[in-house]
């Protein structure tokens, strides 16, 4: 019994953390893009536009939810629902704050309290990314029960490019799962932790960490990746005919994505909760449990901050750009980057030396990538400047598909 | 944990014929598509080199397969190296060089590289099939057969009757591998291993005389699978269309290859050994009454229905599912201590290489007769042969008297063992199905003699114009192989003891 | 096991009441105007032209064929990581006793404590076991290279291919109108 509520304690603080923190991520994102264009953004509800979010929420709630005739109800409702659903269902090996046991009482009970919803789950990544590629059903379907052109195009390269680039993001995360000997999100983290700052996993896998980042950015379908709902092309994408509480659920399916994207950035890559003096793994003073959530939290913040100014910084890809980018840079840099793990980790040399080669491995892509300047292609065959392509995708037949411009 | 890593480690040894094959398709697959220019056109000539070095590389896999010994101790590693592998070795390596210069002549310079590459990944998954000694091995083997042969039978054309034919075979073939999928987790769930050797054990040390269910479901879904394979009633049903629409090389293909990797398969999984079987369970004893009915109607069904067809390549189809009527009379009579030798899987033995000959041979004449572009459909394509190609003609004639059975051939050896092992079965049912073989041989001779009345007796056809007139130099190789299978059909009534040789493990 | 399934549960039922709550609330308070307007397809103001099930491009199902082998082959190399990583931490000498035992434990799928130093993995064995993972990986890469270098050179990977008519089977015919020295501007 006492499990039970600790578990639902535990469950509920982290769906209200998520839904909470998802409505003041929009209210942040609105507030950087106008300090990025030089705007106000919105500051006229409550004190500095704090309640915005609040006021957002009512409306949704409010606003007439026009489903129209044409679409496959069934469908439409269960896409949005597919989306939010399963992007939450990963934060069940997810923790938000270090290993240890918090014991309490509440109200004459003695609860445990954990940092995480699922403790101890030893495939805990194979999970998320299991979870995580159910997501494109929830765009797919939506895509398609609404019974519009845009939306069926919106969910069609959506899909192309979430199964695309779910590959380099599994490829990303083999490295350390040899550098560790597991894929427990804890045992991850405690694993870095242990060694300090320098034993961050950033350190031995730099290139890894830029592939998880970028093809995570991908799979949320941010800019600069959002190709499924450019809204010059496709009005809205796949939620072109969802209106009200639906469509804000497709929204909070993104920015529960972005969350996620950040802590499991911090988590693998940057040490979790572990900070040089304040939070390291043998810190015991009264609170270090909260400070080391804090500092989770924080550096989770600061790579969403991140994602928000990449957004407002980078233009959108072209679609066979965004496919080039996948299979033909990172799935090459991912298998090249887990044979470099394997060679210094079966040699037995010291992890310094997987730093160094990591950057050669971007620098022999980078210059790879390097366009000609006859053919705009670079040695990877990556369209570099300019290419024509006829808008239905056929040219006339005697063009070839190289164009010099 | 010590005494296993030593003994995955030493698996590898056991597959060194098949390793040097697979590399070899590799490294075609690798430089194929650098000889090749963008639209999928190559400089004439190149099929030459491509099949040179597919020869090579089978002569060095027989090489190596000749230095092997055979090991009888039953192992727990994936891989095995038993009497029956080096036998399936010896076959498909010979039979790969006849498939390699069938292919030499159907393929262009364009796609020689990948139809040669895939033919030798076939070869490769045969032998490994026969090698494997855990479930997930030989599903992969399976696979590894499979999976090629779509790519061999669409190369080549591309036509719409060919895509056709490599669409059909890819689905059912879809099909059938999920039966035996199914059926190897039902026996991977009755006994918790997926090793071979440990099944037997675990089956025959079991306490009750009667299999349990999951192990009977399982066997009758493997069987089911495998049959699609063998080309048995009622999974037959797309040989016809897929040997009319493929090119002769993939229809000679699919007459011979998947019928070796079915029998071998159900060799393996079967408990043919009636000796075994009376050890612990009764699964042999319920299965036969399935085996004995596969068996006679795919042997009727194949020759009556051969009969009335009219397209050469369709006629063949139901030969060749004919003739794995004959082969499961081979598989029914299983392993039987009581019968002088040879036995039912002695017969099935030596009927296969017996059979691989005579089917590869016609289908060689066919393809050095005509071309890829205009290949040999009906009867009066085949009209006047005798006249334009004496020699091509003289071995269809050989190679349909082998198809018959009649004597001077080894078709007739191959037929008079599994009578024999039919007949002296104990009990009605294997006489009876001897009595039906000899009916069938003598239904069969009708429609095998309408080819010989088409080649010998009938003037060629006005409009006949295509084939290996214009386009000799191509089919230099399927003439040599069409020569060699003849020769080798009349050379093993001769001197039969090379074959047995073979199965026996030792020359 | 349980402990965990019913923790997982837990959290999918939470989730889906947390879902379903808006939706309902909203369902409730929000008003239902519906017209015929509303009811169309949204066309920018058009009437809409066909079905919107059109038949799409076949780069797209390419891909999804391209993503099974990949994602698979990506799925076999977790399991691969996990035990070549812990192997090659057993094959380090200087392990202590304790973690090897536990690592021993770990990758033997053991319970705890039911291994002593005796009947762990020593770092000699793991050390035959690292090279047996080394050198299959070293094989599942090169073949798994050596399709992705074929799919790269026949262009498969390739966006645009299927817009190039040299790849055409039938280009001959089909390029015959079109000389190939006509300029870019005229013919599209």
């Amino acid at each position: 019994m006492n499990d039970f509520i600790s578990a639902s304690l535990v469950i509920n603080i982290v769906l209200g953390a998520i839904l909470g923190g998802c409505s003041y991520l929009i209210y942040v994102e609105r507030r950087l893009a106008a300090f990025i264009q030089d705007r106000v953004g919105p500051n006229r509800t409550g004190p500095a536009g704090l309640f915005q979010p609040i006021a957002d929420g009512i409306k949704l709630f409010i606003k007439e939810d026009v489903i129209p005739g044409h679409v496959n109800l069934f469908l439409f409702i269960l896409g949005p629902s597919i989306a939010v659903f399963t992007t939450m269902l990963a934060y069940a090996v997810v923790p938000f704050g270090p290993p240890d046991q918090i014991q309490f009482t509440l109200m004459g009970m003695n609860l445990d309290f954990r940092f995480i919803i699922a403790p101890q789950i030893d495939i805990g990544m194979v999970f998320i990314f299991a979870v995580g590629s159910l997501a494109v059903y929830g765009i797919i379907l939506g895509g398609w029960a609404s019974n519009n052109k845009y939306s069926m195009l919106g969910s069609l390269r959506a899909s192309a490019q979430v199964i695309s680039y779910e590959i380099p993001l599994g490829m990303s995360i083999v490295g350390l799962g040899i550098l560790t000997g597991s894929l427990n999100l804890e045992r991850l983290v405690l694993h870095q932790a242990e060694q300090g700052f320098w034993g961050w996993n950033f350190w031995a896998q730099p290139v890894a960490c830029l592939i998880f980042f970028v093809a995570a950015l991908a799979e949320a379908n941010r800019l600069p990746f959002d190709l499924s709902e450019c809204e010059q092309e496709l009005v809205g994408g796949f939620h072109t005919e969802y209106s009200s509480m639906k469509f804000a659920l497709y929204f909070l399916a993104e920015y529960t994505h972005v969350i996620l994207v950040s802590l499991l950035t911090t988590l693998l890559f940057f040490g979790g909760w572990q900070f040089p003096l304040i939070a390291e793994v043998d810190s015991a003073y009264t609170g270090s449990a909260l400070v080391k959530v804090g500092v989770l939290l924080s550096k989770a913040f600061c790579v969403i901050i991140l994602i928000m100014f990449l957004r407002w910084t980078l233009p959108r890809f072209r679609f066979d750009q965004l496919m080039g980018l996948a299979w033909k840079v990172l799935i090459p840099l991912g298998t090249a980057n887990v044979v470099m793990v394997m060679t210094v980790k079966h040699f037995e040399l010291p992890s310094w030396w997987m730093f160094p080669l990591s950057l050669g491995l971007v620098a022999v892509v980078g210059v790879l990538s390097v366009p000609n300047s006859k053919t705009r292609y670079g040695a990877l065959g990556m369209a570099g400047g300019r290419t024509r392509i006829a808008a239905d995708g056929v040219l006339p037949p005697g063009l070839g598909k190289r164009i010099p411009m | 944990m010590d005494k296993a890593i030593p003994e995955i480690a030493q698996a590898v040894w056991l597959i060194t014929p098949e390793l040097l094959l697979l590399g070899v398709v590799c490294l075609k697959f690798f430089i194929g598509p650098f000889l090749v220019s963008e639209s999928g056109q190559a400089k004439p000539g190149l099929e030459h080199r491509w099949g040179s070095l597919a020869l090579a590389a089978l002569a060095g896999a027989m090489w190596l397969w000749w230095d092997q010994q055979v090991v009888t101790t039953p192992t727990l590693g994936p891989f095995r190296l038993d009497a029956i592998t080096w036998y399936t070795r010896g076959l498909m390596l010979s039979a790969g060089f006849i498939l390699v210069l069938l292919t030499w002549s159907q393929s262009g310079a364009g796609v020689a590289a990948e139809s040669q590459a895939c033919l030798l990944a076939i070869v490769a998954g045969v032998n490994l099939i026969s090698a494997a000694n855990d479930l997930a091995m030989l599903f992969l083997a399976l696979e590894l057969v499979s999976i090629p042969t779509y790519l061999y039978l669409s190369l080549p054309r591309r036509d719409e009757l060919s895509q056709e034919a490599t669409v059909k075979y890819f689905l059912l073939s879809m099909f059938s591998s999920a039966f035996v999928l199914y059926g190897f987790s039902m026996l991977y769930g009755a006994t918790g291993t997926t090793n071979l050797t440990a099944i037997q054990t675990v089956l025959a040390s079991s306490q009750s005389t009667m299999a349990p269910p999951l192990v009977l479901v399982g066997v009758v879904m493997v069987l089911a699978g495998l049959s699609f394979r063998v080309t048995a009633v009622p999974f037959h049903f797309y040989a016809p269309d897929v040997f009319q629409g493929a090119p002769v090389s993939g229809a000679a293909l699919l007459s011979f290859v998947p019928k070796v990797a079915g029998f071998i398969a159900l060799v393996r999984l079967l408990p043919v050994d009636a000796h075994a079987a009376s050890a612990g369970l009764d699964a042999w004893t319920m299965l036969k009454p399935v085996l004995w009915w596969l068996a006679v109607l795919t042997m009727f069904l194949g020759n009556l229905l051969a009969l009335i067809q009219t397209d050469v390549r369709r006629l063949l189809a139901y030969s060749s599912i004919a003739h794995a009527g004959y082969l499961l009379v081979g598989l029914y009579a299983g392993h039987e201590q009581r019968v002088a030798a040879p036995d039912g899987i002695g017969a099935l033995f030596f009927y296969l290489p017996m059979y691989g000959l005579m089917t590869l041979g016609v289908f060689a004449v066919l393809a050095a007769a005509g071309s890829l572009q205009k290949p040999i459909a009906t009867f009066e394509d085949l009209a006047g042969l005798s006249r334009r190609h004496p020699a091509l003609a003289l071995a269809l004639l050989v190679l349909v008297f082998s198809l018959m059975g009649l004597p001077l051939t080894g078709g007739f050896l191959g037929k008079v063992h599994l009578f024999w092992a039919a007949w002296n079965l104990p009990g009605d049912g294997g006489q009876s199905l001897a009595i039906i073989l000899t009916i069938n041989a003598a239904i069969a001779a009708a429609y095998y003699l309408k080819l010989i009345a088409a080649a010998y007796f009938e003037a060629p056809a006005p409009h006949w114009n295509g084939g290996a007139v214009e386009s000799s130099s191509s089919s230099v190789p399927a003439a040599i192989a069409s020569g060699l299978c003849a020769a080798l059909s009349v050379a093993m009534f001769f001197s039969p003891s090379w074959v047995w040789g073979l199965i026996n493990g030792s020359f | 096991m349980i402990d965990l399934v019913a923790h997982l549960l837990a959290f999918a039922v939470g989730t889906v009441v947390f879902l379903s709550a808006p939706l309902l609330i909203g369902y409730l308070v929000r008003p239902s105007k519906p017209g015929a307007e509303k009811a169309s397809i949204y066309e920018c103001g058009e009437e809409a032209i066909g079905s919107s099930n059109v038949q799409f491009d076949l780069r797209f199902y390419v891909i999804a064929l391209l993503f099974v082998v990949f994602e698979v082959e990506v799925v076999f190399f977790f399991p691969w990581a996990v035990i070549f990583g812990t192997t090659m931490q057993l094959a380090d000498t200087r392990l202590s006793d304790e973690s090897r035992i536990a690592l021993s434990e770990h990758l033997l799928s053991e319970p705890a404590g039911s291994l002593d130093l005796e009947r762990s993995i020593s770092a000699a064995s793991a050390l035959q076991l690292g090279w047996l993972g080394f050198a299959d990986l070293a094989v599942f890469f090169g073949v798994l290279l050596l399709g992705f270098a074929y799919l790269w050179k026949r262009g498969d990977l390739e966006w645009v291919r299927s817009a190039n008519p040299e790849r055409n089977l039938h280009s001959e015919s089909l390029a015959k109108p079109y000389p190939s020295t006509v300029a870019l501007g005229e013919s599209i």
